[in-house]
């Protein structure tokens, strides 16, 4: 069915709904401090087809685009004195090792039921960050 | 020490790839007390150590770079930073209910999307 879909959208229209959802996860990103990843994944995920390797390479590409998003929001948040460096300096190294064991572990494991366990935990925090907005 | 453990488990989130980079808002909000747009500013600079250190992992495996990714990266750059500008003066409820409601949006997505490849699993077996 995805690589239906990646066949029926070619040319221009590709290349206008790539600007369209690009703008959209960088403005989440640097609004929301996160998110513009969710944007992109589900676009990669959308325009190139699914199967096992492709979400993974749409997982690694994602990682490529939002690093460089996060800088410039980081810049923009660290200019405005809203980033505690201090906490940073303590957990910088186990911040280090998790992001290379996930990774690794990425390629290792079936995630499914990781991802449902984590996506009730997501849901969660959402519903409790939305109580406490209102 | 409480630090050090979550932020361990939430970077390995974040190198898995399920959705782990609102994780560290979460935490510095609800559990540590932080003001919303602090604990985005300091999300950032944790999803830049974690996410840099996976990075390496997943280039050395496959190229991951390609046209349509380097157009991405450069339309997204400034939109972002227009985004960072508006979260200063605006109201630290507005990204908490924006940060909650896409949580959710994203949570039951991958939950949906997961749900489907155990059944095409499943219908694969059978």
């Amino acid at each position: 069915m995805e690589n239906k879909t990646a066949k029926r959208i070619n040319g221009w229209k590709k290349w206008v709904i790539i600007a369209i959802l690009s703008i959209l996860a960088g403005c989440i990103n640097g609004f929301v401090g996160t998110g513009g990843g969710i944007v992109i994944v589900y676009m990669l995920l959308f325009l190139d087809g699914g199967g096992e390797d492709g979400t993974k390479n749409a997982f690694a590409k994602t990682l490529v685009a939002v690093i460089p998003m996060s800088f410039v929001a980081f810049l923009v948040y660290l200019k405005n004195g809203n980033v505690d460096t201090e906490l940073m300096g303590r957990v910088f190294i186990p911040a280090t090792l998790g992001g290379i064991a996930g990774a690794c572990l990425m390629y290792r494991i079936d995630k499914k039921w990781l991802t449902l366990i984590f996506s009730s935990l997501v849901i969660y925090s959402g519903v409790t960050l939305i109580t406490r907005a209102l | 020490m409480t630090d050090i453990i979550v932020s361990f488990i939430i970077a390995v989130i974040v190198g898995l790839g399920i959705g782990g980079g609102g994780f560290f808002v979460i935490y510095l909000t609800l559990c540590m007390n932080y003001g919303q747009i602090i604990a985005q500013g300091t999300n950032l600079l944790f999803f830049l150590v974690s996410g840099i250190s996976a990075l390496f992992i997943h280039i050395r495996r496959k190229s991951v770079l390609s046209r349509e990714l380097l157009f991405i990266i450069a339309v997204t750059l400034p939109a972002t930073a227009l985004g960072a500008h508006i979260s200063d003066f605006t109201d630290p409820k507005i990204p908490t209910f924006f940060l909650g409601a896409l949580l959710i949006i994203s949570g039951i997505a991958s939950a949906v999307r997961t749900v489907k490849a155990f059944i095409k699993e499943k219908n694969e077996k059978n």
